[in-house]
């Protein structure tokens, strides 16, 4: 197992912070903001990607918001 | 060239006089005139049916709030669509690629076409075997030659990303944008050659040879003679290519996606309305696409005198 597949433990890890996906309509439009703004990981600014993400979310459930 | 100008000088004068002998009109003519409109209706009729009736209801989707996923909460709102779609950042790197795209490639396209037209127009030998190879490019499909360039161009797959040394150019903003100007004016390049060559042909052979004999060289001849004499042709091929090459979509599509911030106005309202199906707002985006072409028909038609399609050329 360890051999063929010698990421296994990286995966487990990442399972075990998992999260289930924003239960919402709009999901589409949130997936599409949060991972453009968070794309490429260099560019976050925490505050202002965090604000970013917080206004194009709530754009988003309003039927205001542009996806790119 | 004196008659023409002799005409255009009296079409004013004729006009307020059609007008006073409009309420005159025998008995004869205004039975014709009826009988103009009654043959003419049916015509105008589908044409409503199937161009006015869905410009109208996308004019009105886009005053609405009328998400696909909040179906209940659907109502009418007023200009906000348009301001959430002029006040994004989205919208304007759209417009930006869109408007970088057209530019260049409609004069690339211009500059290559006339070089293909002159030679389309010059040959004598082997004519339509010359012609023909030249149009190639346009007669294949937009989204087969779009796929051809995406495989050339990734790398350990494609011969050109090969020639270059394994290059990516698709994945990064400014060299994908380049990938896609070259596909534009590779296939559209010869649209633009028939056009023009349509044009050459409308300049008489006489005034080539005496300006020959006057002593003109071949440049003199092209820019003195040519040119001055198919600008109608030349702003009818560049108004086609410019509002062509604003709405461009497939090419985008197949090549980026829009990914790598490539995407044109178009790809934002396929986005806006298919994937976040916000009918809403890509009604809007569709609205305000419309309203940029309508723009440039404007310009082009009012702005340049390029005769107007369908009217007669001078």
């Amino acid at each position: 197992m360890q051999k063929d597949y010698p990421f296994a433990a990286d995966i487990k890890a990442s399972l075990a912070s998992a999260a289930i996906r924003p239960l919402t309509p709009a999901y589409q439009n949130i997936s599409i903001v949060i991972s453009h703004s968070v794309s490429p990981p260099a560019s976050i600014k925490p505050e202002s990607t965090e604000k970013t993400m917080h206004s194009q979310i709530s754009d988003a459930l309003n039927s205001k918001g542009l996806v790119p | 060239m004196s008659a023409d100008t002799q005409t255009i000088a009296a079409e004013p004068v004729s006009a307020p006089v059609a007008k006073k002998q409009k309420k005159q009109l025998s008995e004869g003519a205004r039975a014709e005139r009826r009988l103009g409109f009654i043959l003419c209706a049916p015509a105008v009729i589908i044409m409503l049916a199937v161009a006015a009736y869905p410009i109208i209801y996308s004019i009105w989707l886009s005053l609405q709030r009328y998400d696909l996923r909040f179906p209940d909460q659907a109502k009418f709102i007023g200009f906000s669509n348009y301001g959430a779609v002029l006040s994004s950042r989205y919208w304007w790197e759209a417009f930006f690629n869109t408007v970088v795209i057209t530019v260049v490639s409609v004069v690339i396209e211009l500059a290559l076409g006339m070089a293909l037209a002159l030679v389309m127009h010059r040959t004598i030998w082997g004519r339509g075997g010359v012609r023909t190879s030249i149009l190639i490019p346009y007669g294949i499909v937009t989204v087969v030659a779009a796929y051809s360039w995406q495989f050339a161009w990734t790398p350990s797959t494609g011969y050109l990303s090969r020639l270059f040394g394994d290059a990516a150019p698709l994945t990064s903003h400014w060299q994908a944008m380049a990938v896609i100007i070259l596909a534009e004016v590779w296939k559209t390049t010869p649209f633009m050659a028939l056009l023009l060559m349509a044009g050459l042909a409308l300049v008489p052979e006489d005034l080539q040879k005496a300006a020959k004999v006057d002593g003109a060289s071949a440049w003199q001849r092209f820019t003195q003679v040519t040119l001055p004499l198919m600008k109608p042709a030349i702003l009818v091929a560049l108004l086609f290519r410019t509002l062509d090459a604003f709405r461009i979509f497939d090419n985008i599509f197949i090549l980026t996606s829009g990914g790598h911030n490539t995407g044109s106005v178009s790809i934002l309202g396929y986005d806006n309305l298919f994937t976040a199906l916000n009918l809403g707002i890509g009604s809007a985006i569709s609205v305000l696409i419309f309203i940029c072409v309508a723009i440039i028909g404007f310009l082009f038609i009012k702005g340049f005198g390029a005769a107007a399609p369908g009217s007669e050329m001078r």
